[in-house]
């Protein structure tokens, strides 16, 4: 706990870029462009993480960045489904739940398919899998896996029953991996618009956004804002704000003014910045300028905004209570699957 | 002798948004109330249209608000949807009201 407050780290990843798992030239480039992006926050911000751009992370090492090197209480470990570069994603499933089990009190698994690389039919099998075998409390998902290969999340065939086995399983949210496009795919494939639909057909089933939708930030905050089973998850706003302070500012206080403080999650992408003490203090200790406020409207950001934040809000997106204090998570609807997943 | 302050029914309060609640529906909009404490402090939920509006604000503080804290007993109204800063309210606040916090009126959170 940080002061006294829960934190919840919504997305931490095991990559796998290893050379044998990538499958051509744009994998490679997607690398070379990560490997240059962390140069760059480097420059205003903590280190970062090259050890992670060659193999998954070690267990121990990931538990002690985690929750010895800082007040993280739990962390959801997602599987990144972007199979058109690496041969079983780029944080493969199995990858993403092996780190989850090495600490399974603190670590919560989110598994993820995708229905054109796995078709309809495989991807909800491997659903299923996932969440009975494997003991997935979330489902991530990445839209676009090549420059031509690509699908909505509005789709009635392809996306809808995947949305319609997740609700069947049990699972309350669903993410989406929204506009930084890992790669050369057409960032408009990742745009946030074809969640509209998707939420409005299923108001049971809360819809996680990643990074904001970079660049469609103002086009995300404006639809989280009217569809209440929307939840803005947001890492890489971290590790931009010491790049462009004033900008992520910005982007903050919009998200804060239309969407309020009950739908924002922190969220680190760690391992590739492993130094999170710094994004933790960093929230901690975040305030709105009162220029902002005044001229902009935006609101103050009081504590409770960052308790809220800080995991209240993911932990309430996921149906999920937290009690940081004796460390345990517990489903408000406990099923076998979830008995299982959070067992200690 | 300082008299007791008989809390507002809904009814109470719902009549005295009518005026407001028909022009807030003419825009595919609906206000409800959520509750009210012991305190007076009465709070409102904003439906359909208004929610995610951008001018969600607006219509609290310029509408909303006054309407229900000209009924005796309410002391504040508070609209948890309404997220603009202090400034923002107090602006709107002399704008339609006639008066001002000074930038030191509460936000919409409770």
């Amino acid at each position: 706990m940080n002061n006294g407050v829960a934190v919840f780290d919504a997305v931490v990843h095991a990559h796998d870029f290893r050379d044998q798992m990538l499958l051509n030239d744009e994998a490679r480039f997607m690398r070379s462009e990560t490997r240059n992006f962390l140069q760059l926050t480097q420059v205003k911000g903590p280190p970062a993480g090259f050890e992670a751009l060659n193999g998954p992370p070690d267990h121990a090492w990931a538990n002690r960045v985690l929750f010895e090197e800082s007040a993280t209480d739990f962390a959801m470990v997602q599987t990144v489904p972007l199979f058109g570069l690496f041969k079983d994603g780029m944080t493969p499933a199995s990858c993403a739940y092996d780190l989850s089990q090495s600490n399974p009190r603190r670590l919560l698994f989110c598994g993820g398919v995708d229905p054109l690389h796995q078709g309809v039919s495989g991807a909800l099998e491997e659903m299923e899998r996932q969440v009975k075998e494997w003991g997935a409390v979330s489902i991530k998902f990445y839209q676009a896996q090549t420059p031509k290969s690509a699908w909505r999340a509005d789709d009635e065939k392809i996306a809808y029953p995947l949305f319609e086995k997740a609700s069947a399983l049990g699972v309350k949210m669903v993410q989406f991996h929204k506009g930084l496009p890992l790669g050369r795919q057409r960032v408009e494939d990742l745009r946030p618009n074809d969640l509209q639909a998707a939420a409005y057909d299923f108001p049971n089933l809360n819809f996680g956004i990643h990074h904001l939708g970079d660049p469609y930030f103002d086009e995300t905050i404006n639809i989280a804002s009217r569809f209440p089973n929307m939840y803005l998850i947001l890492p890489i706003w971290f590790q931009r704000y010491f790049i462009q302070p004033m900008e992520m500012l910005h982007v903050l206080g919009k998200a804060l003014l239309w969407v309020g403080e009950n739908r924002l999650c922190y969220g680190t992408d760690a391992f590739l910045w492993p130094n999170l003490q710094t994004y933790i203090d960093l929230w901690a200790g975040l305030e709105m300028p009162e220029l902002l406020q005044e001229q902009y409207g935006y609101p103050a950001i009081s504590a409770e905004t960052k308790r809220k934040v800080f995991g209240a809000n993911f932990a309430d997106g996921l149906g999920i209570e937290m009690d940081a204090e004796a460390g345990v998570l517990r489903r408000r609807e406990t099923t076998q699957r979830l008995s299982r997943a959070l067992a200690t | 002798m300082i008299k007791p302050v008989q809390l507002p029914t809904d009814a109470v309060l719902m009549e005295a948004l009518g005026p407001a609640r028909a022009r807030i529906r003419g825009h595919g909009g609906e206000i409800s109330i959520v509750g009210v404490s012991e305190a007076g402090v009465v709070g409102v939920q904003l439906q359909g249209a208004c929610f995610g509006c951008p001018a969600a604000a607006f219509t609290f503080v310029g509408v909303v608000k006054p309407a229900l804290q000209a009924i005796p007993g309410v002391t504040h109204v508070e609209c948890g949807q309404v997220n603009a800063s202090r400034f923002v309210v107090a602006r709107i606040e002399a704008l339609l009201c006639g008066s001002s916090s000074g930038g030191s009126a509460t936000q919409g959170d409770p």
